[in-house]
């Protein structure tokens, strides 16, 4: 007993089982996805709908009240599939020739066959077995090897033979019936020559949920970077093969999926043989896999929709981009001019040469570097992708690499001459008096009253003051670091203050790693009092470390310390420093000059060390 | 030589002339060229015919209109455009300058 369903073709009622149906409806859809790619395919596969419809109409009109399986089967073979009815339409590759004049002398078997209600299936395998046997001699007789027809003499050959032949044979399609996911596996499995698909997935998770596992274990060897890799490669692979590949809907592409030759014959085979498979009852699938692969329709759906979102964004930046370094290629500075009116900027950007090369280039690559996915990503919206050419893929993943390391070529040159020009610009902003240190320690001596006079040999820079003071009473101590050159190096700066009549010490905080850094009081050209700054010859010199904050009491220039806790917090754990005072002498009144001087001959422990000066709170304390 | 592959190449070199001709003095639609061309032995699976139809379609070489029928679906009548009719005395010209050629040939060796 079979199902019967009603079917309405342009208007008519007909009837018909339910296997036949599901075949008839096969057939056409697989003629309409077909035909979906050429130009006027609509309309062909109207028309053949229409010969289709034609044909039930005869059927009905001789009397046939329900229309069973063969009865479709027959109109199938009559009308033909998509190659066979390709023969008369497009000069095809010689190949392809061969393989459709093979159909025909199958399809006539059967044609002839098809008398007989029960022989067909016979029929069939004699016209598939003459069919190799024709091409087997025509392997032997020329030597021209046709990878479809001579799958089985390359076999025997070298192994390249063998994987060429099964690259040839097979696309990489995701399968659409057998998936959890995405069907990424089942496609790697059938691309892969098959198997058991549940060993592949189950084979696949070990392997990953094994990596995770070790990476955790060995969380701190060297080794952990790569398993880190090795877990997610795998997991981007199969996210982008699933945003990528397509899924195998025709009959046509889950044959070359499988690596099954794509013949007429295969084909119909194969429609045949889904519709029955269709027809039984599908007990296997539970309802948690079609939960299962929903949840997973909206995650893919969810990251498609991000890439989207990121990638436009990504494009839209980078179409702006171009269109700013276009402009400006072609404008040149009035186009600068529009947004700022800096000179500085303005031959900062002239002084750079090949800048507008290198700015359109870099624009250029990564439009195209950002356009591609995104392309790629609109495409895979759409509900019916078709799957892209081997040669296609290798050249666009070509031209985006292309345009990635070019502009990353170009983005690091730009970076290197802008760093280049740009140290220029600061030397030659930073320069006063001939000496040259940053802005900032500029703005630092300045504020503390400093004026330096001598600064040799520093090469690129003098490390100025940073915001270190033991005490935290936000003075700054200068520290200086000699360069590479390997020349003596020499330091003076001053600073004035008045200061009435009387007997004064002058004292300081330093932490010191040169040798020969003193500073000195002067008063009308002569020299009062001179402190070394490593503490040598001084009349106290008290280390910092260590030093209890009762025993910081005595001291005169720490008593304005007051509180307990960050002298404990600061002082204790400094290494370095040092409180430092002269002897007491006597000033007459009027303005004295504090003098830094810093040279040193012997600079080869400098440049490898670093040499460094570190005063604060440098002055004169009345007695 | 693939005997099989050399006919088809023929026989597909000639079809859409044949369609053609089958269309000269009058409109039919699809099953009537279909039933033609089976009887001609010029095609063998029925679907052939409805891209090639349509491909001269598109050239402008045929065009079609619907109709109503008593039996089935409503029917597309194919006819020739006067474009068409042009092409198709062009074809007739080459055709007998073919069938001629192959003449003298057969003629100059009549043993094979």
């Amino acid at each position: 007993m079979k199902k019967n369903i009603n079917i309405n073709l342009f208007g008519t009622l007909y009837a018909i089982d339910e296997d036949a149906c599901t075949l008839l409806e096969n057939y056409l859809d697989n003629m309409c996805s077909y035909f979906a790619k050429r130009d006027g395919g609509d309309e062909i596969f109207d028309d053949i709908e229409h010969r289709v419809a034609e044909h039930l109409w005869s059927l009905k009109e001789s009397g046939m009240t329900a229309i069973d399986i063969d009865t479709v089967k027959q109109i199938i073979s009559s009308i033909g599939n998509p190659d066979e009815m390709e023969s008369g339409v497009e000069e095809a590759a010689d190949s392809k020739t061969e393989e459709t004049s093979d159909a025909e002398a199958d399809s006539e078997d059967k044609e002839q066959s098809e008398g007989e209600d029960q022989g067909e299936g016979e029929g069939k395998d004699n016209g598939q077995s003459e069919g190799k046997a024709q091409s087997q001699s025509y392997s032997n007789t020329s030597n021209d090897t046709d990878s479809n027809t001579t799958a089985e003499e390359t076999v025997g050959g070298k192994w390249i033979d063998r994987v060429l032949h099964h690259v040839s044979t097979h696309r990489f399609y995701r399968d659409g019936k057998d998936k959890i996911g995405g069907g990424v596996i089942s496609g790697l499995c059938h691309y892969c020559g098959g198997g058991d698909i549940v060993v592949w997935r189950v084979g696949i998770v070990l392997f990953l949920l094994a990596i995770f596992v070790l990476n955790q274990t060995f969380r701190y060897y060297f080794i952990s970077p790569l398993l880190g890799f090795l877990f997610f490669v795998p997991i981007i692979i199969y996210i982008v093969l699933w945003l990528v590949a397509p899924m195998a809907r025709t009959t046509e592409e889950r044959l070359s999926m499988t690596g099954e030759e794509v013949t007429p014959e295969s084909i119909s085979k194969a429609i045949i043989a889904e519709a029955e498979e269709q027809v039984k009852p599908n007990v296997k699938r539970g309802k948690g896999g079609s939960v299962l692969s929903r949840i997973a329709e909206i995650v893919k759906f969810c990251i498609k929709t991000i890439a989207l979102i990121s990638f436009s964004a990504l494009t839209a930046f980078a179409l702006a981009y171009l269109i700013f370094s276009i402009a400006y290629a072609v404008i040149g500075d009035p186009f600068i001019r529009l947004f700022t009116n800096d000179d500085i900027t303005l031959s900062f950007m002239a002084s750079i040469p090949y800048m507008k090369f290198y700015i359109v280039v870099s624009a250029l690559c990564c439009f195209i570097a950002a356009l591609l996915p995104l392309l790629l990503i609109v495409r895979s919206f759409k509900s019916e992708p078709k799957p892209m050419r081997m040669g296609i893929i290798a050249m666009l993943s070509g031209i985006w690499i292309v345009a990635m390391t070019l502009g990353f070529i170009m983005f690091v040159m730009i970076g290197i001459q802008m760093q280049k020009k740009g140290r220029e610009y600061d030397r030659l902003e930073n320069t006063h008096n001939g000496i040259y240190m940053d802005r900032n320690n500029w703005d630092l001596t300045s504020q503390n009253g400093w004026n330096i006079e001598v600064a040799k040999n520093f090469g690129e820079t003098i490390y100025g003051w940073s915001d270190e003071d033991p005490l935290c009473m936000e003075k700054n101590p200068i520290r200086i670091r000699a360069d590479k050159s390997n020349q003596p190096i020499e330091f003076v700066m001053s600073r004035k203050e008045a200061k009435e009549e009387g007997d004064y010490v002058l004292e300081c905080l330093s932490s010191c790693s040169v040798v020969d850094a003193t500073l000195s009081v002067w008063s009308e050209g002569k020299c009062l009092s001179e402190l070394r700054l490593d503490g040598y010859g001084s009349a106290s010199n008290i280390p910092l470390k260590g030093l209890l904050w009762e025993e910081s009491r005595k001291i005169p220039l720490l008593c304005q310390q007051n509180d307990s806790t960050t002298w404990v917090d600061n002082v204790l754990q400094n290494d370095d420093w040092r409180y430092l005072s002269t002897a007491p002498f006597h000033h007459k009144g009027g303005i004295i000059e504090y003098r830094l001087h810093i040279g040193q001959h012997d600079v080869k422990d400098i440049v490898t060390n670093g040499g460094f000066v570190k005063m604060v709170h440098e002055g004169l304390r009345k007695q | 030589m693939n005997i099989d592959n050399a006919k088809s190449q023929m026989r597909k070199g000639m079809l859409e002339f044949c369609i053609m001709l089958l269309l000269r003095h009058r409109a039919a639609y699809a099953s009537d060229i279909i039933a033609n061309l089976k009887e001609a032995e010029l095609i063998v699976v029925e679907g052939t015919l409805y891209p090639l139809l349509t491909r001269l379609k598109k050239d402008g070489l045929l065009g079609y209109e619907w109709q109503e029928s008593t039996q089935g679906p409503p029917r597309k009548y194919y006819s020739l455009t006067p474009d068409g009719e042009a092409t198709l005395s062009e074809l007739d010209k080459a055709w007998q300058e073919i069938a001629h050629t192959v003449n003298v040939l057969k003629n100059i060796k009549p043993k094979e």
